[in-house]
């Protein structure tokens, strides 16, 4: 879907359509998760976010300005919502523990989890941007107020980094 | 590896995970700018009141 759609699909969950919010939850759920899992390294942290991110979109769909990017919103709610969980374990460390001591009911994501784990949390974010948001390197460039050429540069780094860890180990 | 065959994995591992909504998410209303400009009124007779409370 691209960004003319998102835009007319948010103007109508603004308006209160359910049915409008139900195709944008399934249009833009992976990218939220897939996000989220970046930070906080936890599938069902993640899942936690991911679903505090769409009560907030329903929460500030009056806010939602017309003719604005949908993609870049969310998104901006999504790296917040994880600061603020990340703030939150930093007061609580205890309760990562916990967290990390029960069983994950989630399937094994390896290129994912690939990602997390050899990627720092610029180089992650800019792929997953491109990768799974489709975003084009100038439009990331735009939104984290990036000169082009490090972002080519940052995603470059980051797909060698891929690519080899990925052949070592396949 | 070709760096478009990683995307592909990439997505249809996200693809394969199961997201419903929660029940929270589902009964959570939309607010809507009609609702909002509902409430002014409200807010408008509660400023009204404290106003006559504070001159009696």
């Amino acid at each position: 879907m691209d960004k003319r759609e998102l835009d007319a699909l948010m103007a109508s969950v603004a308006k209160g359509s359910n049915a409008a919010f139900a195709r944008l939850y399934d249009e833009v759920k992976k990218g939220v998760f897939a996000f989220a899992y970046s930070y906080l390294h936890n599938p069902a942290d993640a899942e936690d976010i991911m679903q505090e991110v769409f009560l907030s979109v329903k929460r500030k769909a009056y806010l939602y300005k017309t003719g604005t990017d949908v993609r870049a919103w969310i998104f901006q709610i999504t790296k917040n919502l994880c600061l603020d969980e990340l703030r939150r374990r930093k007061r609580h460390p205890e309760s990562l523990d916990d967290v990390k001591e029960q069983p994950s009911a989630f399937p094994e994501f390896p290129a994912l989890d690939l990602m997390t784990k050899i990627l720092d949390d610029a180089e992650c974010e800019i792929v997953l941007l491109h990768a799974v948001w489709g975003y084009k390197h100038r439009e990331i460039a735009e939104m984290k107020g990036m000169p082009l050429g490090t972002v080519t540069w940052k995603y470059n780094a980051a797909i060698e980094k891929l690519k080899k860890d990925w052949e070592e180990n396949a | 590896m070709k760096e478009t065959d990683f995307f592909k994995k990439l997505n249809q591992e996200l693809r394969d995970i199961p997201l419903p909504m929660s029940d929270k998410l589902k009964n959570e209303p939309i607010k809507t700018q009609s609702a909002q400009t509902e409430k002014q009124p409200v807010r408008f007779f509660r400023q009204k009141r404290f106003i006559e409370f504070l001159r009696h």
